[in-house]
C-alpha cells in the first residue's frame, strides 16, 4: 500500500486503466475463443450427422442387395435382381462417402475397411454363389439350400454391427463435442461475470481513491488557501510526505507559505520601522513647531518692544520740538525754525515707519479668516474712501470694471486694494488728469486682478526691489511713503497662495496685478512674522 | 480738590502729559509717580504715603510698561481691593498690542488709549481725557 501511495497519480491512473484494459481484453479473447470452439463443434455435429446418414445409406444399400437376392431366390425372376445391382452401386458410392467423411478418423477408416471387406465377402461368397446356383436350371433349390445355411445372415449381422459401431463412434464424438460447446459457453459466462466484477471493483477502488486522496487533498488545500487569504500565514497543508503530485503540491504550498510568512514578518518589521520613523519625524516636527512658535513669540515680544519703546522717544522729540517751537519761536531765526521742523518731520516719519513695520509684522502673524469676497463692491468702497482723502481740486478718473468674486480674508484683500489704489492715486499726482483702471480676467482656475494708472511709472530694472520692505523708487520729497505697502500686499497675496507683479516704464504709467486661485487659498503655512 | 494720578516712568512723556493735563485747569492737582510700586503705595496710603494718605484721585492714568510692578499688576491689585475697586483707571500706553488691550479690559480698565505719536494729537488726546474724567465723569463718594 505504501508503495502504491508513493506512486505518482499519473502512474496510478495508468496502472488501473491498464488493468481494466487487460481484464476487458481477456474477457473478449475468451469469448471469441469459446464462440469459435462452439462454432467448430456445431460444424462437427453436422458432420457426424452426415457420417451417420451415410453409414445408414450404406446399410440400407446392403439390405437392398440382400432383399433383391432373396426375391430372386423366391421368385427366380431376374427382375428381382435389379435392386441387388442397384444396391451394389449405392453401397460403393455410400462407402466412398463415409470413407471420405471420416478420412481423419483412423478408427472409423478401419471399421469402414472392415465393412467393405465383410460386404465384399458377402457379395462374393454368398450373393454371387446364390445367384450362380439359381442361374442353373433347377438350381434354385440348391441356391435356397445354400441360403438356408445362414452364411448370408451371419455376414449381414456382422455388417449391421459394424455400421452400428460407426454410428456409435460418431454419437460418442457428438457427445464429446456437445460437452465441449457447453464448457465453452460456461467459460464465456464465467469470464464475462468475473471480468465485469473485476472491472467494477477496480473502477470503484479508483473512484474511491480519487475521492478520498485527491479530492480530500484539494479540499484541504482550498481551505488552507482561504485561511491564507484571510491573513493566517501559520496555516499548514496536510499531505507532506506523500510521494505523489499532491505531496509535491503540499510541499510547494508550504514552502510558499514559509516564504510568505517571512515576507510578511519582514514587511511588519519595515512597517514598524516606518512607524518609528514617523514618530521620530512627528517629534521633530513638533520640536520644530515649538521652536518656531518660540521664535514667533520672541519676534512678537520684539515687535511689542519696538512699538512701545521706540515710540516714546519719538514722541518726546516731536513733543519737545513742539514746546521749543511754541515757547522759543521768537528767539529762533528762520533757519533755526526750519531745522526744528526737519527734526519734527523726521520724528513723525519714523513713527509712521514703525507703525507700518508693525502692521507688516502683524499681517504675517494674523490668522486668516477665509470668506467669499465681493471684489467689485470692495474696490468701489476703497476707491471712494481714497478719493475723499485727496484735495478737492485733483482730477481723478477711476474706472472699475465688474470683478469676479474671490475667496480669501476680506480685511487683508482690502489692504491690498488700498495699497495698490493709493499708490496709483499717489503716483498720478503730477498728471493733469489721473486715469486709473481696475479690471480682472480669468485665467483657467485663476483670476488676475489689475490696477492700471497713467502716472510716473518706474524703470523696470528696479522692478525686483518694488516688493521689498522699505524699498522705494522715488525720492521722499517727490512721493511720500514708507516703502512697506507693496511688501505688505505681496505678503497678503502670498498667504492667499497667489502672485503679484508689476509692469511699467518711466512716465508711461504702471500696471500692478495679482493672481488669486478661484478656489479657497491653500492651507496657510505657519504664519511668519 | 480734584486730583489725577499719573503713573509714567518716562519723564519726557510725563512732562508732555502733565502739560496737556494742566492746560486750562489751574486748580487741578496732578500727582506723578514713576513706577507701579509707588502707584500702589499712593493709592493704598502705604510707605511714603502712610503718614498723609492722599485722597482718591478722579482718575488714574496708567502706563503699562513700568519698573518694579507693571501696569497690569497695578490694575489687578486696584480692582481686587474693595477700597479702590470702583476707581476709574485709564490705560495710557504706546502699545497697540491686542494682548495688552484684551488683558487690560479683562482686568477691568475703564478705557484704553494709545498715545498718538504726533505731538498735537497726543496733546489733544490727553486734554480730552482730562475734560471727560474730571468734568463729566462721576465717581464714588461725590
Amino acid at each position: 500500500m505504501s508503495y502504491f501511495e508513493d506512486m505518482k497519480i499519473v502512474t496510478k491512473l495508468t496502472t488501473v486503466f491498464a488493468a481494466l484494459i487487460v481484464v476487458s481484453m481477456t474477457v473478449s479473447a475468451m469469448t471469441w475463443f469459446n464462440i469459435s470452439v462452439a462454432e467448430k463443434n456445431q460444424g462437427w455435429s453436422a458432420h457426424s450427422a452426415e457420417v451417420m446418414g451415410a453409414a445408414d445409406s450404406v446399410m440400407s444399400a446392403m439390405v437392398d442387395q440382400e432383399t433383391g437376392v432373396r426375391g430372386y431366390l423366391v421368385t427366380s425372376d431376374q427382375a428381382f435382381l435389379a435392386p441387388y445391382l442397384q444396391g451394389r452401386r449405392e453401397f460403393s458410392a455410400g462407402l466412398d462417402r463415409v470413407r471420405s467423411l471420416t478420412a481423419d478418423n483412423p478408427m472409423q477408416q478401419r471399421r469402414i475397411a472392415e465393412l467393405e471387406q465383410t460386404a465384399q465377402s458377402w457379395q462374393q461368397e454368398i450373393a454371387a454363389k446364390e445367384i450362380e446356383l439359381a442361374a442353373h436350371p433347377g438350381g434354385i433349390d440348391a441356391a435356397r439350400k445354400f441360403a438356408a445355411l445362414g452364411g448370408g445372415k451371419a455376414k449381414m449381422d456382422t455388417l449391421r454391427a459394424t455400421v452400428t459401431e460407426i454410428r456409435d463412434a460418431e454419437i460418442a464424438l457428438l457427445a464429446v463435442r456437445d460437452a465441449s460447446t457447453a464448457a465453452a459457453f460456461t467459460s464465456t459466462k464465467t469470464a464475462t461475470v468475473l471480468g465485469m466484477a473485476v472491472s467494477v471493483a477496480l473502477a470503484a477502488a479508483l473512484a474511491g481513491w480519487l475521492a478520498r486522496s485527491i479530492c480530500g487533498a484539494i479540499g484541504a488545500l482550498t481551505t488552507a488557501m482561504a485561511r491564507l487569504a484571510d491573513g493566517d500565514t501559520q496555516v499548514a497543508v496536510p499531505g507532506i510526505g506523500r510521494g505523489d503530485e499532491i505531496g509535491r503540491l503540499a510541499l510547494a504550498f508550504n514552502h510558499m507559505l514559509d516564504e510568505l510568512a517571512a515576507e510578511v514578518s519582514e514587511r511588519k518589521l519595515a512597517e514598524a520601522a516606518t512607524r518609528q520613523l514617523n514618530v521620530e519625524l512627528e517629534d521633530r516636527v513638533r520640536q520644530r513647531t515649538a521652536d518656531l512658535a518660540a521664535a514667533n513669540q520672541e519676534l512678537g515680544a520684539f515687535a511689542y518692544s519696538v512699538s512701545h519703546d521706540l515710540r516714546a522717544p519719538l514722541r518726546a522729540i516731536d513733543g519737545f520740538g513742539g514746546k521749543l517751537e511754541k515757547g522759543y519761536a521768537d528767539r529762533l531765526d528762520d533757519e533755526g525754525r526750519r531745522l526744528l521742523q526737519v527734526v519734527r518731520d523726521s520724528a513723525r516719519r519714523m513713527g509712521r515707519l514703525i507703525d507700518d513695520l508693525l502692521a507688516f509684522s502683524r499681517m504675517g502673524r494674523r490668522e486668516m479668516a477665509v470668506n467669499p469676497v465681493d471684489m467689485t463692491t470692495l474696490v468701489r468702497a476703497v476707491a471712494t474712501e481714497l478719493r475723499a482723502g485727496e484735495p478737492a481740486g485733483r482730477a481723478i478718473e477711476i474706472d472699475i470694471a465688474d470683478l469676479p468674486a474671490a475667496i480669501g480674508d476680506p480685511a487683508m484683500l482690502r489692504q491690498v486694494w488700498v495699497n495698490l489704489l493709493s499708490n496709483a492715486i499717489k503716483f498720478t499726482r503730477t498728471c493733469i488728469l489721473a486715469r486709473i483702471e481696475v479690471g480682472a480676467e480669468s485665467e483657467g482656475e485663476e483670476t488676475r486682478y489689475w490696477v492700471k494708472d497713467n502716472g510716473v511709472g518706474f524703470d523696470m530694472q528696479y522692478a525686483d526691489k518694488l516688493f521689498g520692505v522699505f524699498q522705494r523708487l522715488h525720492a521722499i520729497d517727490e512721493f511720500e511713503g514708507t516703502g512697506v505697502g507693496l511688501a505688505l500686499s505681496q505678503r497678503i497675496v502670498h498667504r492667499h497662495g497667489g502672485r503679484i507683479a508689476a509692469q511699467s516704464a518711466v512716465d508711461a504709467g504702471a500696471t500692478f496685478s495679482f493672481v488669486l486661485s478661484a478656489g479657497p487659498p491653500p492651507n496657510d503655512e505657519e504664519p511668519t512674522p | 480738590m480734584t486730583s489725577i494720578l499719573l503713573v509714567e516712568d518716562n519723564p519726557a512723556d510725563a512732562e508732555l502729559t502733565l502739560d496737556a493735563l494742566r492746560e486750562g485747569a489751574p486748580n487741578l492737582t496732578v500727582d506723578w509717580v514713576k513706577d507701579g510700586a509707588q502707584a500702589l503705595d499712593y493709592l493704598f496710603g502705604r510707605a511714603a504715603y502712610a503718614d498723609k494718605p492722599p485722597p482718591p484721585p478722579k482718575v488714574v492714568l496708567l502706563d503699562l510698561r513700568l519698573p518694579k510692578v507693571d501696569g497690569l499688576q497695578v490694575l489687578k491689585a486696584v480692582r481686587e481691593d474693595p477700597r479702590t475697586c470702583c476707581l476709574p483707571v485709564v490705560v495710557l500706553t504706546s502699545s497697540r498690542e491686542e494682548s495688552d488691550l484684551v488683558r487690560s479690559y479683562q482686568l477691568g480698565t475703564n478705557a484704553y488709549v494709545v498715545k498718538p505719536v504726533d505731538t498735537e494729537n497726543f496733546h489733544q488726546a490727553v486734554h480730552t481725557l482730562r475734560l471727560f474724567w474730571t468734568d463729566l465723569n462721576h465717581t464714588r463718594g461725590e
